[in-house]
């Protein structure tokens, strides 16, 4: 793989080793759209290593063997490449990034990313925002990306929204971010300017520790992805950004809890195709609903049933994506039964004693953040939430066992 | 207690007075059978209703945008035409990619 910036604007050549179809960190295999996009306004004289950083964001998926940067990547950079993925990286030269002081806020809007950022109040956000691609036709206008931009600066946060295409170098399953760190790259070229030494996700105990997501039903303290120690987190620490996880303790049961109860409740948006509200009928919003549901112990509100397309999974046996979630709320919702999770609550049958576990924080999560911040997320647990206790602890452990 | 006579003209006038200001008892019946046929007529109405909705919510709604286009074959021709050349610039894009990487392939091995 060969990568070169021109200003924002990201170009990037196939290594005869390399393929159109790639794997991206979770395994799964991703298609190559084209090879440019850009990342709109952002500033020029980033360190070189977030450059490389940001690209490889992009190209990882569709790189084998080596990457060569249009500029010089510091040796510690290159050996977390080359740790990571057995990825050979260069030109190497240079000295690294040091890390800053200021924690930002990968901010979605989502009920994740609100937790997250009522724990830290004063963090400012950075908020990715999708726009149409000019070599690929966009043939999926449902996704607001606008509505989503608005509601992030209507939160009254310091706000960056970063405009990029780079969701359509991704073809297939279909257009979005070839890894989920591309959200950042944005947030990363920015990391002088806004002196960031920590990037915070909404990533939560079902992302981080019990596979969640393509991953299903295994406990992962050795996750890829989020965990500080995995490949994706010591590359962001060696560019002095580090991968910070307020949330990583705690189940969405508790995440929606406290972005209900935040003041930034009125910004919460987890559809991404509602304008005027949520859409009430995507797999989002039906799943989210089971939650809120559950978090409020009421009846769900749904027009979704179960004959319909996006309820289909549920009608199916386990195992599920987040099924942590899904035991959580067929455990609590009254009325169940008359629900699309019906069958999915007759295949877990799911207890509150059986599900507790999931009101509590997951203390080793706690240790993971960097020092400079945990103080603030562990006193915000503490009060707000509380801990796990041993035998609640080994259900994390255990899960998927 | 006192009772008084009075004319049988008179009575009959004071009665046929208050009868016609009020129902008769007959009357009544009738209105509440009206009534209760009305209660079962709707009752049956709401059952239909509900089971229309509930139809309408299995069956799977076709997008506007699809069943505008069955009326208007030259927009749905439009929409087919636009769907399959969206779906092949994929390819052309994506073999632009590996012409590229034939080209430095190429270049490379002509340069060693």
């Amino acid at each position: 793989m060969r990568v070169r910036w021109n200003g924002g604007e990201l170009t990037f050549r196939l290594d005869p080793e390399d393929e159109i179809t790639g794997r991206a960190a979770d395994d799964h295999p991703v298609k190559l759209a084209t090879n440019s996009c850009e990342i709109k306004d952002v500033p020029g004289d980033a360190h070189d290593d977030l450059w490389a950083v940001a690209a490889w964001t992009i190209v990882a998926p569709w790189t084998r063997r080596r990457i060569t940067f249009d500029r010089p990547v510091s040796p510690e950079l290159a050996r977390a490449l080359h740790d990571g993925w057995g990825v050979e990286a260069g030109p190497v030269g240079g000295t690294p990034r040091e890390a800053g002081g200021t924690l930002a806020i990968s901010y979605s809007g989502g009920a994740d990313s609100v937790a997250a950022a009522t724990i830290f109040p004063d963090a400012p956000f950075v908020h990715f925002r999708r726009v149409s691609h000019q070599r690929v036709p966009n043939r999926w206008p449902h996704y607001r990306s606008d509505v989503l931009a608005r509601l992030a600066v209507q939160t009254g946060r310091e706000v960056t929204t970063v405009e990029s295409d780079l969701e359509f170098t991704l073809a297939e399953p279909r257009p979005g971010y070839p890894e989920h760190h591309a959200v950042a790259a944005g947030a990363l070229l920015l990391a002088d300017r806004m002196d960031l030494g920590g990037l915070a996700f909404g990533y939560e105990l079902g992302s981080r520790w019990l596979g969640g997501d393509r991953y299903l039903l295994r406990y992962t303290p050795d996750n890829l992805m989020w965990a500080p120690h995995g490949a994706w987190g010591r590359l962001f620490a060696a560019v002095g950004v580090h991968i910070v996880l307020p949330v990583g303790g705690v189940s969405e049961a508790v995440t929606m809890r406290i972005a209900l109860e935040s003041p930034l409740k009125a910004q919460v948006r987890w559809c991404l195709r509602g304008t005027g509200g949520p859409c009430r009928t995507c797999g989002k919003c039906l799943y989210k609903e089971l939650i809120q549901a559950a978090v409020e112990r009421r009846p769900m509100d749904t027009p979704i049933t179960a004959s319909r397309p996006v309820a289909r999974k549920w009608q199916e046996p386990p195992p599920y994506g987040g099924q942590e979630m899904i035991e959580y709320g067929c455990a609590r919702i009254p009325g169940i039964e008359k629900t699309p999770f019906a069958k999915a609550a007759h295949y877990l049958r799911a207890t509150e004693e059986s599900t507790a576990w999931l009101d509590h924080c997951y203390r080793p999560a706690i240790e993971e953040v960097p020092q400079a911040w945990r103080g603030q997320v562990a006193k915000f647990m503490a009060a707000r939430v509380g801990f796990m206790d041993e035998a609640q602890a080994r259900r994390v452990e255990t899960w998927g066992a | 207690m006192m009772r008084v006579l009075v004319p049988a003209r008179l009575r009959k006038a004071v009665r046929s007075w208050f009868d016609s200001r009020y129902i008769s008892v007959a009357d009544h019946r009738q209105d509440i059978k009206d009534a209760l046929w009305e209660v079962q007529t709707l009752r049956r109405e709401v059952t239909t209703l509900q089971a229309e909705v509930q139809r309408l919510r299995t069956t799977p709604r076709p997008s506007e945008a699809r069943s505008e286009h069955k009326q208007d074959p030259k927009a749905e021709e439009a929409h087919r035409l636009a769907f399959e050349t969206a779906q092949a610039l994929d390819r052309v894009l994506q073999n632009e990619v590996l012409v590229w990487q034939a080209i430095d392939e190429l270049r490379e091995r002509s340069c060693a």
